[in-house]
């Protein structure tokens, strides 16, 4: 059985000659983890998920859903894939009802009590129309069809972008609650760092289509660390250190965020001699705006 | 697929519904009046068949316009999705055109007419095939094909009825220039021209459609 269920190598969407969206990317999801996709609005994070379900062609690379080609296979993946959209529109005028009843034929793997079971845990009316329904009701709907027929892979575009903070919460409690239960390979896009880390165990950072990095979460939490220096007198310019992402000069103090942090290579911040020197874990927030935020090191 | 037609024609109904009601009105207004408005009335309701031929095919796609992704997402091939949505709206024509038929039958008799299927072959012959089914159709896929383009129902409408024009331009002209002695071979060469044309148009929809981009 195939170790990772997405497996991409020089994936690339041009829209235009100057439109790269998606630049040579090289992703591997492994099976069975939750795998958070972070990234900036406009980063290439849709376009990679829709070049993977075959919604968008790629024009150079190769990439591997369940171990398939998108391109050529897109109906054999979509049946075992489950894929909420970023603000997923349905057919406004059917009924929640509807909606599962037009869907179930789609999919040979149907599970009508677990339809049953998420309308009841989602607390989802079925006779309401899909028009009727808030923003929140609408993911959960998005989520009950892409549950329903006990996909292999679960993909997320973004599913709570522009739900408030708590029917976010509840969303996230329903995806924590599934794959707990069904232990499922979850493929989740994000913008909102702190659900992110709530749920995922692997991250990978995407910024202008090129993916920063991708590895495991506590990994990546063990390599990027913030190192504060403080200093006496004035603070030295050429203070600088392997993996440097960003530097931010407060007073005397002196922080630098670095990735691939090593203990052994403090030793080289000793000639500038600062009065104290800590490393500070990050959390997931932090760790991503030092990758793309504006004042990162190039 | 049962899902998918269903769908389809959950979307269409109160376009067919108003259209029905258009053409049946047409008609009954033809039996109420006499001398060349009885003939008025018929023909006006074989164009109001024209103008739903061009909306069914203006609405295939149009309706998809926020929905296309979810619709595209679910493990449906592109060709099943193509020719349910194609068929649906072929279909609304063929309902119109049985609604004329099934009136101008109960006209028929009911003004006193004996032969009915001696009428019904001569209405079938110089309206329905040689005029009104090929132009329908045309219009139809001109339509759909500028929906799928588009995505919007006023530009797909007169974009169709501006491109069926052009089209037939032509051909109007030089059957003007010739007079009815070469009615029946003009007809019947515009029908097979029409069809050829609404054929190609289909195969460039199909084409495009099996390539579309849900596009960011």
């Amino acid at each position: 059985m195939a170790e990772y269920v997405i497996e991409t190598q020089g994936l690339t969407k041009r829209y235009t000659r100057r439109n790269e969206a998606v630049k040579s990317l090289d992703l591997k999801v492994p099976k069975g983890s939750v795998y958070v996709f972070l990234g900036r609005n406009g980063a290439g994070k849709t376009t990679t998920i829709r070049m993977l379900l075959g919604l968008l062609q790629k024009t150079a690379g190769k990439a591997e859903v369940l171990g398939l080609d998108p391109d050529k296979n897109p109906v054999p993946i979509k049946k075992r894939v489950g894929y909420v959209a970023d603000n997923q529109k349905m057919y406004d005028w059917m009924t929640i009802q509807e909606t599962i009843n037009f869907c179930r034929p789609f999919y040979p793997t149907w599970n009508n009590s677990l339809a049953e079971d998420l309308l009841k845990r989602f607390e989802l009316p079925k006779r309401a129309k899909i028009k009727e329904l808030s923003r929140g009701m609408n993911g959960k709907v998005a989520l009950l069809l892409a549950l329903a027929h006990q996909p292999e892979l679960l993909i997320l575009d973004d599913p709570t972008s522009g739900l408030d903070p708590v029917v976010r919460r509840e969303f996230l409690q329903g995806i924590i609650e599934i794959i707990h239960q069904e232990a499922k390979t979850v493929f989740f896009s994000t913008h909102i760092i702190t659900e992110a880390e709530q749920i995922a165990d692997y991250a990978g950072v995407l910024e202008e289509g090129k993916l920063l990095l991708s590895q495991p979460l506590d990994k990546l939490k063990d390599s990027v660390k913030q190192i504060r220096l403080i200093f006496e007198n004035k603070v030295p310019d050429d203070v600088s250190f392997p993996g440097l992402l960003k530097k931010e000069l407060v007073g005397h103090e002196l922080v630098l965020t670095v990735k691939d942090y090593a203990p052994d290579a403090l030793k080289s911040l000793a000639r500038f001699n600062p009065k104290s020197t800590e490393v500070l874990d990050l959390n997931l927030e932090d760790i991503f705006v030092s990758l793309v935020g504006k004042e990162a090191v190039a | 697929m049962k899902s998918l037609f269903w769908k389809e024609w959950r979307e269409n109904r109160t376009n067919l519904l108003i259209g029905i009601m258009i053409v049946i009105g047409f008609l009954l207004l033809s039996f109420f009046v006499s001398g060349d408005m009885v003939d008025i009335a018929k023909v006006l309701a074989l164009v109001a068949i024209f103008a739903f031929a061009g909306v069914f095919g203006a609405w295939s796609f149009t309706k998809e316009k926020n929905t296309l992704e979810f619709f595209l997402s679910t493990p449906v091939k592109r060709e099943t999705i193509f020719l349910n949505k194609w068929l649906s709206g072929i279909l609304n024509i063929l309902i119109l055109l049985s609604v004329v038929l099934v009136m101008e039958a109960v006209i028929f008799y009911s003004t006193g007419g004996f032969n009915f299927l001696f009428h019904l072959r001569q209405t079938a012959d110089n309206r329905i095939l040689a005029w009104s089914l090929p132009a329908y159709f045309l219009y139809y896929n001109i339509a759909f094909l500028l929906s799928l383009l588009l995505f919007e129902i006023i530009s797909a409408v007169l974009g169709g009825l501006i491109i069926y024009v052009v089209v037939a331009i032509p051909f109007v002209s030089f059957f003007s220039s010739h007079g009815p002695r070469l009615y029946h071979a003009l007809a019947w060469i515009w029908t097979i021209l029409q069809l050829i044309i609404s054929l190609s148009i289909f195969l460039i929809a199909y084409r495009i459609f099996s390539r579309k981009e849900v596009k960011v």
